[in-house]
């Protein structure tokens, strides 16, 4: 059986090396290029959202290159997440392809990840099951610990590239960090090596906060590279959703970190008093965080038709008037050009910069 | 009767709760006024308010909203976050309060009690009545014998417009050479003449009969014995499993789907319908309505459907 599972930002790296020394012959989808996502436009329905697009073009090239089994995390609402799996097998098996599919239907519950992984691998003891599981955890949050690292270093760099030539580095690095000795000894050397940047040390540069769809967010394929365009434009992003987060507030592996999408729901009061699925508590009630934070503005990424964040598109519109803070909607689907993106995130970028000197009293 | 006028926007989950809610506030004593029926002055005027991409029955509830804002005391804009165990409404309907309170800055107090059977369970009618009560202010054990009486039934009785073309779309036609289509689809699209072109009546022009289903629990349970996977939205699992009945009922010749463009539940339960359960190849049309729809490209279609069901049978 040769496993594949759609990405999704770093995620690939955290289990696939880890899963590979259990048994399981895994064959992670090539990268995602424009090939990926035309192959995924064509066969989904056509107000489908992005990621689901993505993730079937993800599929239909690992099992081009061999792979025979799909593993596609679902789940019951009430975004449409839950119900890819069933759609997209359906799609595969109409187009010819035979592979045997798996979803786990509870993605946040532990037992339901542990008997996952131990249907998939040699992996029969429960408890080594947990300790194979913690430790793809582990990785997940130290590749999220580089990319934070990323976000300070890009926009201070003084030559151009560096930061990313870092990044890719210490990627390796922690990919390559196969146990929890490894891992708690490369974090160190990871922070060295963004430290030994040379960086502009007196540049303060403008911050925008990003919020919104989370596979929009960490999958730099999906947003056009955001994260690097904006530190190109010497921007700071400050990033409020991270898979990370996502996996800690359902699985507690890192105690001292709060529940994020709790104290979301604190925060948001007033303007969403519920959450309406997905990431939509989280952008609102992190845009009135970033505001009390002073970071200079908020960038609200989600795919096009994305039920929940266009609940909370709506609200952070009103954020916005109510209290004069400058937030940007985008919508991500296959028809989005690169010129569209750099033009918007300039536009932004340059009135944070007025607002901030002071020439832009509201915004 | 009580010096406050309570407001309910005709709009989304009224097409299907909307005479229970009326018959809830006049039990406890209130003013009902709901907006009129949607005409393209109330969908212009939600449009304007809205941001960004919401889909056209949301649009459509927030004109409504705006037509009551301000001529009522009190907005009765409730949180239906799920009425069973199994599924979900979609998530515009669960920010729906919200997202009214977002798009409009001078809205009167919205009451925006919460139903959420999931989560609730038993409790869910008790902590439903708990706000009303509390902003009404009233005896919350009058609210909750109240809220038994008239909202607990999941469907909870249906606005007398819906029964109205319920009452259209029901029954068979088994007279010789006349041809039953099927309408299937949201209650909030059906149900608005406004925005579903009048469907009903133009099938019925067409010299057709037009049928509408309204599967029970045992009809939803078999329809979704035949998928893969439980549809966890509440409204898709409903046009899903009638979607099942009409394929499956030799009597009814063609089915017509009625979706609203961007609507992310039907965007799947489409593909569902299309590829699993119309395994008969039975005649199947998707109508997918925006604001920019027009009668005549509805009607054109139509026509175009019926005469070629006509021609493949005769």
């Amino acid at each position: 059986m040769r496993l594949t599972v759609p990405h999704m930002g770093l995620l690939s790296t955290a289990y696939t090396r880890v899963l590979r020394q259990h048994g399981v012959d895994m064959q992670p989808p090539p990268a995602a290029t424009v090939k990926t996502l035309n192959l995924g436009v064509k066969h989904s329905p056509e107000f489908a959202c992005l990621p689901f697009k993505i993730n079937l073009g993800n599929m239909m090239e690992a099992l081009d290159n061999g792979a025979d089994a799909i593993l596609m995390p679902g789940g019951y609402g009430p975004c449409r997440f839950g119900y890819y799996g069933v759609i997209q097998e359906q799609i595969l098996r109409e187009l010819g392809y035979r592979f045997r599919m798996s979803t786990t239907d509870n993605p946040d519950r532990l037992s339901d990840m542990i008997d996952t992984i131990r249907d998939i691998s040699r992996i029969k003891n429960r408890s080594d099951g947990y300790r194979v599981f913690f430790l793809i955890l582990m990785r997940m949050a130290a590749l999220d610990r580089a990319t934070a690292l990323y976000h300070y270093y890009k926009p201070r760099e003084i030559n151009r590239g560096d930061t990313d030539a870092v990044l890719k580095e210490t990627v390796r690095m922690i990919d390559l960090a196969d146990s929890y000795t490894n891992l708690f000894m490369t974090m160190p050397s990871v922070k060295e090596m963004f430290r030994s940047i040379s960086i502009d040390k007196g540049f303060r540069p403008v911050t925008v906060g990003i919020l919104g769809e989370i596979f929009v967010v960490i999958e730099p394929f999906a947003n056009l590279d955001i994260e690097k365009k904006l530190g190109e434009m010497r921007v700071e992003v400050r990033r409020g959703v991270w898979l990370s987060d996502w996996l800690n507030d359902r699985f507690r592996f890192r105690p001292f970190r709060r529940n994020q999408t709790a104290y979301a729901k604190k925060l948001a009061r007033g303007y969403l008093n519920y959450p309406a699925g997905g990431e939509s508590i989280e952008t609102v009630g992190k845009t009135l965080l970033f505001q009390k934070k002073g970071v200079d503005g908020v960038l609200h990424i989600m795919p096009f038709t994305c039920m929940p964040e266009l609940v909370a598109s709506t609200i952070i519109n009103r954020i916005s008037k109510d209290r004069d803070y400058p937030v940007l909607s985008m919508t991500f689907d296959e028809h989005v050009s690169e010129a569209n993106i750099i033009t918007r995130l300039e536009a932004f970028s340059d009135l944070l910069e007025r607002r901030r000197n002071g020439s832009i009293s509201r915004y | 009767m009580r010096h406050l006028s309570i407001g309910i926007p005709r709009g989304l989950l009224f097409h299907r709760h909307g005479e229970a809610w009326k018959l809830f506030f006049r039990e406890l004593g209130f003013e009902v006024t709901v907006s009129p029926e949607t005409n393209s002055d109330i969908l212009k005027e939600g449009i304007r308010h809205t941001v960004g991409d919401l889909c056209l029955p949301v649009k459509t509830f927030l004109g409504h909203t705006a037509v009551l804002k301000d001529i009522v005391d009190i907005l009765f804009i409730p949180r239906y976050v799920s009425v069973e165990q199994e599924s979900y409404m979609c998530p515009k309907m669960i920010g729906l309060p919200d997202v009214a309170r977002a798009c409009m800055a001078n809205l009167p107090p919205v009451l925006d009690p919460m139903f959420h059977v999931k989560l609730h369970g038993e409790k869910t009618v008790k902590e439903f009545a708990g706000p009303v009560a509390k902003i009404l202010s009233l005896s919350p054990a009058a609210v909750s014998a109240a809220c038994k009486r008239f909202l607990s039934h999941p469907e909870g009785g249906t606005s007398g417009q819906q029964r109205q073309a319920e009452d259209e779309g029901r029954g068979l036609s088994s007279a010789p050479g006349k041809m039953n289509i099927a309408v299937i689809g949201r209650p909030y699209l059906l149900f608005d003449r406004h925005l579903s072109k009048d469907l009903f009546h133009f099938i019925k022009k067409l010299g057709a009969n037009p049928v509408y289903l309204s599967p029970d629990t045992a009809g939803i349970r078999e329809a979704m014995a035949v998928i893969p996977k439980w549809v966890y939205w509440d409204m898709g699992k409903e046009v899903v499993a009638a979607a099942h009945l009409s394929f499956k009922d030799e009597r009814i010749d063609g089915v017509v789907n009625v979706v609203s463009a961007t609507c992310g539940p039907d965007s799947f339960t489409g593909d569902l319908i299309r590829k699993r359960l119309n395994q008969r190849n039975k005649p199947y049309m998707s109508l997918s309505l925006d604001e920019h729809t027009s009668d005549v490209g509805i009607q054109t279609r139509l026509e175009a459907f019926i005469d070629m069901i006509a021609k493949v049978t005769a």
